[in-house]
């Protein structure tokens, strides 16, 4: 049986070393629809390639944000400065806690935040975390917190974008390789320190379906406890925050108030959902996302916010 | 916990290697590992039944030994009928008390213009139509003196509750069974090589065809009514692919799970694909139920209606399948099916050639006239086992008419996917290994190993890349 056994590791390896070169050859070859199960964004959506590339050599800052589009589309660090405080934005395309945990373990340590703020909508706990683990497996590093979350996303299409993504890095393809800031069609800008302004539009509820709300993925769950538990073990100051959507959105949460009361035994918790000064058609350009607007009315209540729970932490780099 | 779940896979390597180390040259240790990861397994998967199937277990032994130490035939008989009405009882009652009860409750709400008598909900046991069909099958072998009664409540329940084949069969015959499992299992490389690419290929007709499959044909049903006749039509054998993946897939990782146990089991699909009439159709296409229905139904009525020449026959055949079309479950849809399978078979009875296999030509590629009589049969099985899948005759022959419609010579409305390149794959490697027991059985003349492992890397490939993203529910298991 031992003699089995050792056969079939070999086995196993062999596999997986032809596994990988199909992977590969395959990305070359087959368009797009005839490889459903790899999907390599570099570049695709929500800058971040150029948010993580920004980061190398980056230093402390006393806010960090963490988060899906609600994050990067509404923390501007450029209404923190007012304040002379420097943010960094490490929000991506629908991160789920699982790529926030990744962030972390990469991160922390490097921007070493005086504060440091996560995005808490409700969907982020029943979401599977797929679209975004391609997300950041296309734009980033590969290294052992990034195969970890593969794993716990438990998704082929996760593994298969690894495995490309870790052939492209040793096969230095995507070195020189910068994101083209200006999209054709698109309008959005990247602003420096991981935020993307929307230039125009306005929320028009008529056409749309309320999304009905998922089941609480257990991953997410676990991945949010060692979050908290990595930061507590590292004194930092964290708030939970529910940035704004729209009303007519907000209204379709189911048990929220449930959400709500477990945010707020765990840190800090500040919801500004319903808060005074936004208008569904004014200050969002989708269901889900402010426009500039809507983003700095949104900030300026966080930070007198902050203020008021005295969390604003007192600036130490300066802009 | 099924089949492709980490947690199944976790359960299954520690049952493995438990099974194989602290087992290894007992076969009571062997026996007492199985049936403690069976109850371990029924328990996880459907704890609230887990009593239900130890008491038929325990109630068909004890009934096989009264029916095995009975002198008088006649009191044999009393315990067969004894057995059996327990066995159909419950599985009547499980399975078939809506289908009576709400007809009654309806006319019964309408006669005295009351809604007040709620419909009931019953909860199926998880595997009850396989367990109490293989228990039924075993008190009538020992009644009939084929198998003696099994005195021993080790192997009996080990046979009862085993694990790889209890939630969708194969419906397992105990004197294939216990011999297997009477004397240690020894480790043999080569089964256990066999056992991975049978479950490899399991895999395969699960996740990338049965799964992409339903991807498919999953909207047309949904929203029949507004489909065009291609669509339909398109829908109708992706449906039966999907089924076919879906059953095979399931049964074929079953069988290699046990092999790798080292207690084969019996075969369940031959490349029903390729068969080339009605009668070739069922006897490579769940063989462990027909097979069943052979033995304990249609060779008794057939012996039962001997007087009456092809007319006997015909009745026999009919009666048969109605009782397959019933077994699937408690509605009307699956009554038609048997029924329509029963008539298909008539030509058949006329010829008299129901019971002459059709065999299996070896070459490249069929002959036209097979190649015809393939496609003959897959679009009438195609069209017959939609009744499958649809919630109600009326919405089957809905279907059926939206069939007859110019729209039938359009190009169907379907989503693009690689599924037509995969199918062909799917296709192509069943019809060359079509006269093995699973079609990545390693043929007669060796491959060199580089070959081999090339091949079945680029099968895992495959899976892996083509794999539906959406799983969907085995289909048996609601049977």
């Amino acid at each position: 049986m031992g003699l089995y056994l050792l056969r079939a590791l070999g086995f196993m390896a062999f596999a997986l070393a032809v596994y990988a070169a199909f992977i590969g050859a395959w990305a070359l070859v087959m368009p797009v629809p005839l490889r459903p199960n790899l999907i390599y964004l570099r570049g695709d959506y929500g800058y971040t390639w150029t948010r993580l590339h920004d980061l190398q050599g980056h230093g402390p800052v006393d806010v960090l944000v963490l988060g899906s589009s609600l994050a990067y589309r509404g923390f501007d660090p450029r209404v923190f400065e007012t304040k002379g405080l420097s943010l960094y934005n490490l929000g991506s395309s629908s991160q789920t806690l699982l790529q926030t945990e990744v962030l972390v373990d990469r991160y922390l340590d490097q921007l070493d935040p005086a504060l440091t703020l996560i995005e808490v909508a409700p969907g982020t706990f029943n979401e599977d975390g797929v679209e975004s683990s391609l997300d950041l497996t296309s734009n980033d590093r590969v290294d052992l917190p990034l195969v970890r979350m593969a794993f716990r996303t438990g998704s082929i299409k996760a593994f298969n974008t690894l495995i490309y993504a870790a052939e492209r890095k040793l096969t230095g393809i995507d070195h020189g390789y910068s994101e083209p800031l200006d999209k054709p069609g698109s309008m959005d800008a990247y602003i420096t320190g991981g935020f993307v302004e929307h230039r125009q539009g306005r929320f028009e509820p008529m056409s749309l379906t309320r999304p009905t709300t998922g089941k609480p993925v257990p991953a997410q769950a676990r991945a949010f406890e060692r979050i908290m538990g990595h930061l507590a073990r590292s004194n930092r100051t964290v708030v939970l925050i529910e940035a704004p959507v729209t009303a007519w959105m907000y209204a379709s949460y189911r048990h929220h108030d449930l959400h709500a009361k477990r945010m707020a035994s765990l840190a800090a918790y500040l919801n500004f959902n319903g808060m005074a000064g936004l208008v569904d058609t004014v200050d969002f350009f989708d269901e889900l996302h402010l426009n500039q607007h809507g983003v700095e009315v949104f900030n300026q209540a966080l930070l007198d916010s902050l203020k008021a729970h005295d969390l604003l932490p007192h600036p130490r780099v300066q802009p | 916990m099924v089949f492709l779940s980490p947690e199944f896979i976790g359960f299954f390597l520690a049952v493995f290697l438990l099974y194989w180390t602290v087992g290894a040259g007992s076969s009571v240790r062997q026996n007492m590992i199985l049936l403690l990861a069976s109850v371990l397994f029924y328990g996880w998967l459907d704890l609230q039944f887990l009593a239900l199937i130890l008491f038929s277990a325990a109630a068909n032994m004890a009934i096989g030994v009264a029916i095995g130490s009975a002198g008088a035939e006649r009191v044999q008989r009393a315990w067969l009928w004894a057995g059996v009405g327990l066995n159909l009882g419950i599985l009547a009652y499980f399975k078939y008390f809506n289908f009576f009860h709400d007809p009654i409750v309806d006319v019964l709400n309408f006669a005295d213009g009351s809604h007040s008598r709620p419909g009931v909900e019953l909860v199926l046991p998880l595997g009850i139509s396989y367990y109490t069909f293989q228990l039924t099958g075993y008190l009538i072998d020992v009644f009939n003196g084929v198998v003696p009664a099994c005195r021993q409540p080790l192997p009996f329940f080990t046979y009862v509750l085993y694990f790889p084949k209890l939630l969708a069969g194969t419906i397992e015959r105990i004197q294939r069974f216990l011999p297997r499992i009477a004397t240690a299992r020894r480790f043999d490389p080569a089964l256990i090589s066999d056992a991975f690419r049978q479950v490899l290929w399991g895999a395969f007709a699960k996740l990338v065809i049965a799964d992409n499959c339903a991807r498919l044909a999953d909207p047309i049903f949904n929203d029949a009514g507004s489909q065009g006749g291609s669509t339909l039509l398109a829908g109708a054998m992706l449906y039966l692919l999907q089924v076919y993946g879906d059953f095979s897939g399931y049964s074929n990782m079953a069988i290699g799970l046990s092999k790798m146990l080292g207690v084969p089991l019996m075969a369940n699909f031959r490349a029903p694909l390729f068969a080339t009439d009605v009668g070739d159709f069922w006897r490579r296409w769940h063989i462990s139920l027909t097979t069943w229905m052979m033995d304990y139904v249609f060779i008794p009525l057939n012996f039962l209606f001997r007087g009456l020449g092809k007319l006997g026959l015909a009745m026999a055949i009919f009666i048969t399948f109605l009782a397959v079309g019933i077994w699937h479950g408690a509605n009307w849809t699956f009554v038609l099916f048997g029924v329509l399978q029963g008539i298909y078979f008539l030509p058949l009875a006329v010829k008299g050639s129901v019971l002459r296999p059709a065999g299996m030509k070896k070459g490249i590629g069929p002959d036209v006239k097979r190649f015809l009589a393939m496609g003959g049969i897959f679009l009438l099985m195609s069209l017959t086992f939609i009744l499958m899948r649809v919630p109600s005759t009326g919405a089957a022959f809905a279907f059926w008419s939206g069939l007859l419609d110019r729209s039938l010579f359009e190009m169907p409305v379907l989503q693009g996917n690689p599924l037509a390149l995969l199918l062909a794959f799917f296709i192509g490697v069943g019809w060359f290994g079509r006269s093995r027991e699973h079609a990545l059985a390693a043929p007669a003349r060796p491959r060199p190993l580089l070959l081999r492992w090339g091949w079945l890397s680029f099968i895992l490939f495959l899976v892996g890349m083509y794999s539906a993203t959406v799983e969907s529910p085995f289909i048996y298991f609601s049977f």
